[in-house]
């Protein structure tokens, strides 16, 4: 396990350079000059200034040059700057990751809900509590992100005016010292009651949105795995012994049940990382996804190769983190040479 | 598969495991059923200025609302919540007036340097910040009136202007605006090569010949010289605060500039307001300029990016906003009637046009003017006014309703579908003929959708036997295209850059735009003739009679038609006064005044 | 970046679980649980729901040019957004054009689409999977980092270039798809190849000679043919889903075309015309439903705990 983990330790530079290398040739590959978008009409009429512009950005020499230029910068972890908003990449990300790790994770833990939900369904196999539980684990993996945003808003916002539909924070309220990037969290560290009020309220509804599409999963395993533990032999035998079914549940399903719902729990998480691009823009929430799509339609270079390394990154660590758990939590595997 | 048997008793760390799950899953729970509580705060914190009163005097009338449903009945939970979210909306927007203005709009902008920056965000940020020489009273961009400058000449030759400088005038360090810092502002909007620079294309000199004293000279004459100078990007910066910040006006100031950064985030202007902070992706932020010369309208200005058009307009309805800048007509008729909002819909300067390539390598049929002038005689100008909604009117030729040099409304095309026929019949193509027809995907103007309008020509051209293919491209690639005169049809705009009809000169044979139409130089010698007088009449009103003429034979056998000038529609609530919409710089805050 | 279709999350985690040694399930899926599949639909009304709406829906798409009372491309503009009515069941766009119509139009388009997709992605995967899993060594290795690279690349990224770069058209949207969808699908027949490889009856037929395309073919191919149909067919409804969604970001086919997620992008500018955004979205949702209530039951009949139980 261990030569498992280290070997894909290992292999995460030559990933990056391979990610950073299709992300360089595909954005290239759009017949189109980024300058269109960075200059207007009136600076592309007078060839000094396009001419200046590109020298500026690097943009004047060959794509193989730029290539190397760029993964030279890399190996010194400097990402480029921006070619739209002429700001650091690397900068540009420190504010939209913590951004998207904040709504993933309120994300995750709403729907963290589905575990309780799928055992419950398990409990009341083919009853009709257990119905219902699938329906709604089905429903939720069936409506169109876009559209149920869409419709989020419209009733929470518009009509009920219970929650907000944008941002992070209400106007004008300050952001919170900055330690973790998370505003609820830095609210609550930094003991700004107002902030984190509401930094909640804007976090609730595209959380809940996120999270109504990876709790159908969530459910769907558990529930599947609950009834499979509950139905192998030893609970039988327990159930015999005359124990109660709560009993059966917390003492035996539920940590047979914890491997593979916690590795479906990290893999929905790490999809909600890498950003969320439907959510983030509908919501206008600063976040990679959104940051992501930005920098595509404008095809801004350098913050195309900052995004799709991010998000490997996030991808391997991940991954990484996942098969580490199974180590941990499953003990066969520690046991394994392989 | 994962059905393997545990052996023994429980596993510890699993345990721990467990236990935390239930403790996240008891955290999910938590925050659900917190919504009621705090949406009633939600509503309230709509400004910074009194956050916690607001929410004070929310909890005493939520509270109060909620004992009077619980009188009623005990059952009216939902009921009651209900209320109590409705009551402190009133609450919130009682106590939302405190000198702060929250304004919504789709950042365009990076950044508010204005030799960098040529954005609509920018330009509204700047146009409050920084002062320029001459400028624009409410929506009259015809007229300039004097800014920063307290007199002006121009030399008999046309080609020197002299500004005298008002005295006393302050930037917000304290320091006093001087020539000095007017000719630093301007040579390094020059030198920087930003996306601004175009604009002193035309400028040879600037010069202080003493503190209050500016010279301009040109390098040739350009009637235009004091509609560019209104421009925010002339906008002037404190020479020595700026330089303290890495700011140089020097030959290689592209290379040698470091205050961009700095720009971005605080202003250094003389304006009525400040700069005082920047998220690119959420907030800008200003304040009022302690030195400013004159009266001050807001204490605080929060311009805030809402990317979704509807959130806008559902945000004014509700008072979050006090200004919406890009809500469109569709949400204009949504606003209609509704209570506390007012909707002024002005007709822009922005022409939207068909493109049709007189380039026979490119597109055969357009290379005829015969089949140009049916497809203008096709096209249902009716109808997009519809789409375009408000105060859209049917341009008459390329230059805009509202600026010197446009025709009249009588110059207008009327849509013909006869004649169109009968023209196509005359050029050959009595069955009509397939052609492409390209568009910018992605593009949304004054809240119409090129897509929208793309579909619409389609079926109108279909009317008089035209088969057109629909070949929608992201605006990136369909600059390309469009900038390298490749299509053969396509739908485009034209904005201008500053508000003279010099600006639209391109419209004709050899230059830029009409190259991307196939149009070479000695393809209208008629046309071509009178732009070129145009150009350079002193005279205003020969300068403009040139203008109107040529853009009539435009109409006739020119590669566009124009079809649609949209509305602009501005939102903002009924307690603000004095709002009037700028084609330049959208609103000028200063202007207006909130109850 | 993966557009908010959880679906790769599950697909990774059937792989990962048959990935990780942990794995020791016997995935190997016989006929027989075809034949149970008709006992079971009495079992399960949701599936069998699901295969009446696929159907409906089906039979909706062949018959749309004698149901729809409009033909889905005429604008009447005159009569532009008018709310559902008895002349527009379901109102009229911003041009005029009768939604009911294009929404039962729009079943010709996402149906096939989402079927062919599916079906590409898992041929594609299936011989990736089937090769790399069966020869091992070096083949496998490249095949395999090649999956990691393309799992890890944001998705957002490669659809809106490949849309840029070839232009804006169903086909390149689907090539899109294609291009991060096959790669679940080897990584699972990759697995499942694995399993069988170490069977008696493999390593019997290697012991007599036989040859390696033989083995491939006769002995591998068929056993994990049957749990790729189903996963196939469960992910019809997931395909449908990232397809609309791409469509709605403006990546897919042209405006004109009645297509559930352009529509939904062209009404969500105007949420006052509720009936623009609604009835597309709920095309959509119902078709995307029934392929999760036939996979649901699917999932249950087919899963090898589930068959293990029954022994």
């Amino acid at each position: 396990m261990l030569y498992y983990i280290l070997r894909r330790v290992l292999l995460v530079p030559f990933m990056l350079i391979g990610i950073s290398l299709i992300a360089f040739i595909l954005s290239h590959s759009v017949p189109a000059d980024p300058v269109n978008a960075a200059l207007g009409e009136g600076a592309l009429a007078k060839p000094e200034l396009v001419k200046a512009y590109k020298e500026h950005w690097g943009l004047d020499k060959s794509l193989p040059e730029q290539y190397l230029v760029y993964i030279g910068n890399l190996a010194r972890g400097d990402l480029g700057t921006s070619i739209i908003s002429r700001r650091a990449v690397g900068e540009d990300l420190g504010e939209a990751l913590p951004a998207t790790f904040e709504l993933a994770t309120a994300a995750i833990l709403i729907s963290l809900l589905g575990v309780p939900l799928g055992i419950l369904a398990a409990l009341n196999h083919r009853k009709l509590p257990d119905g219902l539980i699938r329906l709604f684990s089905l429903l939720g993996s069936s409506v169109p992100v876009f559209w149920l945003a869409y419709i989020a808003i419209f009733v929470f916002y518009t009509q009920l005016s219970w929650l907000p539909a944008t941002d992070r924070l209400d106007t004008g309220l300050a952001t919170p010292n900055r330690i973790s990037g998370f505003y609820s969290l830095d609210a609550l560290l930094g003991g700004r009651w107002d902030a984190l009020g509401s930094s909640l309220r804007h976090l609730l509804l595209p959380a809940c949105v996120l999270a109504l599409t990876t709790i159908g999963t969530i459910i769907r395993v558990s529930r599947t795995i609950t009834i499979d533990v509950l139905q192998q032999e030893y609970m039988r035998t327990a159930h015999s012994k005359g124990l109660k079914g709560g009993h059966v549940v917390r003492g035996h399903a539920l940590p047979n049940i914890l491997v593979p719902v916690v590795t479906v729990i990290s893999l929905s998480y790490g999809n909600l990382l890498s950003g969320t691009v439907l959510t983030e823009t509908i919501f206008s929430w600063p976040g990679l996804g959104r940051y992501a799509f930005q920098s595509a339609t404008k095809l801004d270079f350098p913050a195309i190769m900052g995004v799709s390394i991010a998000v490997a990154l996030i991808y391997i660590t991940i991954n990484l983190i996942v098969d580490s758990l199974y180590a941990v939590l499953d003990p066969r595997i520690r046991t394994k040479p392989n | 598969m994962f059905g393997f048997k545990l052996r023994g008793r429980k596993y510890p760390a699993l345990a721990l495991v467990a236990l935390m799950m239930g403790l996240l899953t008891l955290t999910a729970c938590g925050d659900p059923t917190a919504t009621p509580a705090s949406a009633t705060t939600a509503a309230s914190a709509t400004t910074a200025a009194s956050a916690t009163t607001a929410a004070a005097s929310v909890t005493t009338t939520a509270a109060s609302a909620t004992t009077a449903a619980s009188a009623t009945t005990a059952a009216a939970t939902t009921a009651a919540a209900t209320t109590t979210v409705a009551s402190a909306t009133t609450a919130a927007s009682a106590t939302a007036t405190g000198g702060t203005l929250v304004v919504g709009t789709v950042f365009s902008s990076k950044g508010f340097d204005p030799a960098q920056e040529y954005t609509q965000t920018a330009f509204t940020v700047m146009h409050s910040v920084y002062q320029t020489l001459v400028t624009y009273k409410g929506s009259d961009v015809t007229k300039t009136v004097p800014d920063l400058a307290q007199s002006y000449t121009v030399s008999p030759d046309g080609k020197s202007y002299t500004f005298k400088l008002k005295p006393s005038v302050k930037f917000v360090s304290g320091n006093p605006v001087t020539a000095d810092d007017v000719v630093f502002s301007y040579k390094r909007l020059q030198n920087l090569k930003g996306q601004p620079a175009f604009v002193t294309a035309n400028m040879a000199k600037f010069e202080a010949t003493d503190p209050t004293t500016v010279v301009i000279t040109l390098k040739d004459v350009a009637p235009d010289t004091l509609a560019l100078l209104t421009t925010p990007s002339f906008g002037v910066l404190d020479s020595k605060t700026a330089k303290s910040n890495g700011a140089t006006d020097a030959d290689d100031a592209d290379k040698s500039d470091k205050a961009l950064n700095f720009l971005n985030n605080q202003s250094v202007g003389s304006g009525p307001f400040v700069l005082k902070g920047f998220k690119p992706e959420t907030e800008v932020n200003l304040e009022k300029n302690p030195n400013y010369s004159g009266a001050v309208a807001y204490d605080k200005i929060i311009i805030k990016n809402v990317s979704d058009v509807n959130v806008q307009k559902t945000s004014l309805e509700k008072g979050d906003l006090d200004f919406a800048l890009d809500i469109g007509a569709e949400q204009a008729n949504g606003l209609k009637g509704k209570a506390g909002v007012n909707i002024q819909q002005s007709t822009s300067l922005t022409i939207f046009f068909l493109l049709m390539n007189a380039d026979p390598a490119i597109s055969e049929p357009t290379s005829k003017p015969e089949v140009r002038q049916a497809i203008r005689y096709a096209i249902n100008y009716k109808d997009y006014l519809e789409l375009g909604g408000g105060a859209s009117v049917q341009p008459p030729s390329v230059i805009p309703i509202g600026l010197a040099g446009a025709l009249g409304q009588s110059d207008q095309v009327a849509t013909d579908l006869a004649k169109a026929k009968d023209l196509l019949t005359k050029a050959g193509y009595p069955n009509g003929f397939k052609i492409k027809m390209s568009y910018p995907s992605d593009l949304t103007q004054n809240g119409v959708k090129f897509e929208t309008m793309a579909q619409k020509m389609q079926a109108d051209l279909a009317l008089v036997g035209i088969t057109t293919e629909l070949d929608p491209k992201t605006i990136q690639v369909w600059l390309d295209e469009y900038r390298a005169g490749k299509q053969a049809m396509t739908l485009s705009l034209w904005g201008p850059d500053y508000n003279d009809p010099s600006d639209y000169l391109t419209f004709f044979p050899g230059q830029k735009l009409a190259l991307r139409a196939g149009w070479k130089a000695g393809a209208d010698a008629e046309i071509e003739d009178l732009a070129k007088k145009a150009a350079v009449e002193l005279d205003e009103s020969k300068r403009l009679g040139y203008y109107q003429q040529a853009q009539k034979l435009l109409n006739q056998r020119g590669p566009f038609a124009p079809y649609l000038q949209p509305t602009q529609v501005i939102g903002f609530r009924t307690n603000i006064n004095g709002f009037a919409f700028n084609p330049v710089w959208v609103v000028s805050f200063n202007e207006t005044s909130k109850k | 970046m993966k557009l908010e279709i959880d679906d790769q999350t599950e697909k990774s985690l059937e792989l990962n679980a048959t990935n990780s040694p942990a794995y020791t399930g016997n995935l190997p899926l016989r006929v027989s649980a075809w034949r149970r599949s008709w006992q079971f639909l009495g079992r399960n009304p949701l599936t069998l729901l699901g295969l009446l709406i696929i159907l409906a829906w089906i039979i909706i798409a062949l018959a749309a040019p004698l149901i729809a009372p409009y033909s889905p491309i005429a604008q009447i503009f005159k009569d532009r957004n008018k709310p559902p009515d008895s002349i527009h069941l379901f109102g009229t766009d911003e041009l005029g054009r009768d939604i009911f119509s294009r929404v039962l139009y729009g079943a010709q388009l996402s149906l096939p689409i989402g079927f062919i997709l599916i079906l590409l992605a898992s041929l594609i995967g299936t011989i990736v999977g089937l090769v790399s899993g069966f020869f091992g060594g070096w083949i496998d290795e490249v095949m395999m980092r090649l999956t990691d690279l393309i799992f890890a690349f944001p998705t957002i990224i490669l659809a809106m270039t490949i849309a840029a770069a070839l232009g804006r058209s169903v086909v390149n949207s689907v090539v899109a798809i294609l291009i991060v969808w096959w790669p679940a699908y080897a990584r699972t027949v990759r697995s499942v190849v694995l399993t069988i490889k170490t069977q008696d009856y493999v390593l019997a037929a290697r012991a007599v000679g036989a040859k390696s395309g033989r083995i491939m073919f006769r002995q591998i191919f068929p056993n994990i043919l049957g749990p790729v149909l189903v996963i196939t067919f469960i992910d019809i409804g997931n395909g449908i889903l990232i397809f609309s969604g791409l469509s709605f970001l403006g990546l897919g086919p042209k405006p004109t075309d009645a297509e559930w997620g352009v529509m939904t992008a062209a009404g969500v500018s105007n949420l006052d015309a509720w009936w623009r955004t609604t009835f597309p979205g709920l095309a959509i949702a119902s078709v995307v439903l029934a392929f999760n209530f036939i996979g649901d039951g699917l999932r249950d009949l087919l899963d090898p705990r589930f068959r293990q139980t029954e022994r």
